[in-house]
């Protein structure tokens, strides 16, 4: 039976490794036939942010593999707006994520949509 | 005395405490996920806006590019400097606090 | 591990995997082929490129189902499916092709 399963990212990128571990987590995951979806909120939101630029400090750009996440099976991700007006950002600063057939795979919504959202899966992992 | 903060506010209170605690006249200098406090509307630039008169504010410029966020996102009052800014004020202050 | 090749040295990882993509060439694919007595031809070509350009845009390996779409595209739809991937790469596409195209090594089951 296949399961929904959401990754949930809290953590801004670079600082600490969760942002990359929850890719690579949720990459693995795709090739087991489940219900993926992703999750931004809190600091995690900083993970989708415009024109990073980590090869400055010697790092890999792992947010254009978000660009990609519709070839691995995952064709939802999910944004709080409060965390995103939070942190003084606006949806304009955040990368655009495209399916095969160019719809928009990102949905930007308010807490109490994302907390139904959360109730309705059947295993949330965090990071 | 030149105090670094490293950490989002979500992450840690660290912010916080510095502000409160940073004597006046000292500087401080956002580094790491720390610089994205800096940006114009945010929790964290709220504070910081409120502590301008009292301290000099300054940004890493290599951690602002690595995390794709751009001078002109800033609070006013923010000085952006590279690692050879980061030695200078380092030198100038000698006892460096890092709030981790 | 190294690589010795017209008298530079290129370290790679345990499995052969390039350390630095920076330093991959045509030249020394087709030397990472030599070595496994696998001679490149046109359809390891064009499997190596859309395996670079797509790292080079997403920073990481395709899927085996999107490599081959790709392949598809370029080859025609019989060339499209997996087992003339593994035919053009024995040892599998995400550990032999990949490593000839300069990739690190994929994580995961890609």
């Amino acid at each position: 039976m296949s399961k929904r399963m959401m990754f949930v990212n809290r953590r801004a990128p670079y600082g600490t490794v969760y942002g990359l571990e929850a890719l690579d987590a949720l990459l693995a995951a795709s090739a087991f036939d489940q219900q993926l979806c992703v999750a931004f909120l809190d600091d995690g939101v900083y993970q989708l942010l415009r024109n990073q630029n980590p090869a400055v400090l010697d790092m890999k750009d792992y947010s254009r593999t978000f660009a990609a996440l519709d070839d691995f099976g995952v064709d939802k991700v999910y944004v709080e707006r409060e965390s995103i007006l939070q942190r003084g950002l606006c949806d304009a600063d955040l990368i655009e994520i495209r399916r095969e057939n160019g719809s928009d795979a990102v949905s930007i919504m308010a807490s109490e949509d994302m907390s139904r959202l959360m109730e309705s899966q059947d295993i949330i992992l965090q990071f | 005395m030149l105090h670094t903060v490293n950490k989002t506010l979500t992450e840690k209170p660290s912010l916080l405490s510095c502000l409160r605690l940073a004597g006046a006249g000292s500087d401080i200098l956002l580094i790491e996920d720390a610089v994205y406090s800096a940006i114009r509307g945010s929790t964290g630039a709220r504070l910081l806006e409120q502590s301008r008169g009292k301290h000099q504010l300054f940004a890493l410029g290599p951690d602002l590019e690595c995390r794709g966020v751009k001078a002109a996102q800033l609070i006013d009052g923010i000085e952006v400097v590279d690692y050879a800014g980061f030695v200078a004020l380092a030198v100038k202050n000698d006892t460096v606090h890092a709030w981790l | 591990m190294v690589i010795e090749f017209k008298g530079r040295v290129y370290q790679t990882d345990a499995e052969g995997f390039l350390v630095n993509p920076d330093e991959w060439s045509e030249e020394l694919a087709e030397k990472m082929a030599a070595d496994d007595d696998c001679e490149l031809g046109a359809d390891h070509w064009v499997a190596i490129n859309i395996l670079r350009d797509y790292y080079a845009q997403y920073a990481i390996a395709p899927p085996i189902r999107i490599l081959i779409r790709h392949m598809g595209k370029q080859l025609g739809r019989e060339k499209a499916n997996s087992p003339y991937l593994y035919e053009l790469f024995p040892f599998g596409p995400a550990k032999q092709a990949c490593r000839y195209a300069g990739l690190p090594k994929p994580t995961g089951c890609i």
